[in-house]
């Protein structure tokens, strides 16, 4: 079952993913290429879908886990980079 | 943290995939790239062995009597081939169509994750049918079509053989699954060019891809499944029609240990066609992991010649 995605979530329309264990398979549907995630990966990607801001992600990895906030808004925003890169995300999560 | 899984997924002919579908197909082919050596891509269920055919080249054609798998032992299969990891669940026969429940069979092992593919003669895949497959979560079906030729189908299995499974073919399309045609490949096939016009036949059909499998005798031991297999690098480059075999002495899928199949009373092979038993019932992971020499066909009865 594909996973769901809330409205204002910075994922775009041609997106849809699934989890398979502890990945998840992220798939354009305009352009039919697909990625998958590592576990960090997909604890993020969850968020996303489920509308979060980075902010409250980058608070959310750093409580998951365990690193400082500030290494968090690092992680999370060069992920959030190659996200927008692969137009898997709005232009501004890339910013 | 994101990994790209390179290939395209399959588009042709203008035909879609659904989006469930294709969804489908990007999280089998990232289980395929990440899967243990030990784990088979496929599990092959031989869910009964009635078939509305008599085909004149099969191996199983009025032979032996009639069995079909349990609801339960196939609710089992499903499960256990889940909990090991197979990502994918082939519904095969006999004829496939044939068995009552099939709809709740494909409906479970998409439940559980598996990826679900049916292998069938199309006699009976009409739009309804195909449409209801597709609801309960089937995502793929290979059809057979053994050549571009009416007649010469016909001669294989039967009168009206070819027209059915043309028409299964689009029934399958329409209602949105990856859909194969399935060939049985002759040595003649080979000299006289019917290769690459069963190949350009199946493209103007829309399907989205062919998969071949060499003729094997019932008897000795044939080079035709590696003879394929090298044609296919020059008949289909692009990889649009797939083999089990690997040129040379590459084997086939089964001696790498891809494919598992259990018939309809429990007996678990190799592969659907292999001649040898591994052994009966018990729990799938008594057989997990014991791909045979890469030297040998496991449908083929002598190891001498691949």
């Amino acid at each position: 079952m594909a996973g769901d995605k809330k409205k204002n979530s910075l994922i775009l329309e041609a997106v849809t993913w699934r989890k398979a264990g502890d990945d998840a398979v992220i798939l354009n549907l305009e352009t039919s290429e697909y990625y998958s995630t590592n576990e960090t990966g997909t604890f993020i990607w969850e968020l996303l879908s489920a509308g979060k801001n980075p902010g409250s992600i980058a608070e959310a990895l750093a409580a998951e886990y365990a690193i400082d906030r500030d290494q968090a808004d690092q992680d999370l925003s060069a992920f959030l980079k190659d996200l927008a890169k692969l137009k898997l995300l709005r232009p501004e999560a890339g910013k | 943290m994101t990994e790209s899984h390179g290939p395209r997924l399959p588009r042709a002919g203008g035909i879609t995939i659904s989006d469930k579908i294709k969804l489908e197909m990007a999280v089998l082919k990232a289980r395929l790239a990440r899967l243990p050596s030990a784990v088979p891509h496929s599990i092959f269920l031989g869910v009964t062995s009635r078939c509305d055919l008599a085909c004149r080249h099969c191996k199983y054609a009025g032979s032996g009597p009639v069995m079909e798998m349990s609801g339960p032992s196939l609710s089992r299969l499903l499960r256990e081939a889940a909990a090991a990891g197979i990502p994918r669940a082939v519904f095969f026969g006999g004829e496939p169509l044939l068995y009552r429940g099939l709809e709740k069979a494909v409906a479970a092992a998409s439940r559980l994750g598996l990826f679900t593919e049916l292998d069938t003669n199309g006699q009976t895949l009409t739009a309804a049918r195909a449409s209801a497959l597709a609801a309960a979560g089937l995502s793929s079906v290979m059809i057979s079509l053994h050549s571009h030729d009416p007649s010469r189908h016909n001669a294989l299995s039967g009168a009206g053989s070819f027209e059915r499974a043309e028409a299964a073919v689009s029934a399958a399309l329409g209602s949105g699954l990856i859909t194969y045609v399935s060939s049985c490949i002759f040595g003649s096939s080979l000299s006289s060019g019917g290769l690459e016009r069963l190949l350009a036949f199946a493209k103007k059909s829309g399907a989205h891809g062919a998969r071949l499998l060499a003729y094997s005798p019932p008897s000795g031991t044939t080079r035709l499944p590696a003879e394929l297999a090298a044609r296919l690098r020059s008949a289909s480059p692009d990889g649009y029609a797939r083999t089990c075999a690997r040129p040379g002495r590459g084997g086939c899928a089964a001696t790498r240990g891809e494919v598992l199949f259990v018939a309809p009373d429990g007996a678990v092979r190799r592969c659907p066609y292999a001649a040898k038993t591994l052994g009966k019932a018990g729990p799938l992971a008594r057989f997990l992991g014991r791909g045979e020499s890469p030297a040998r066909f496991p449908c083929q009865k002598s190891p001498r010649v691949c």
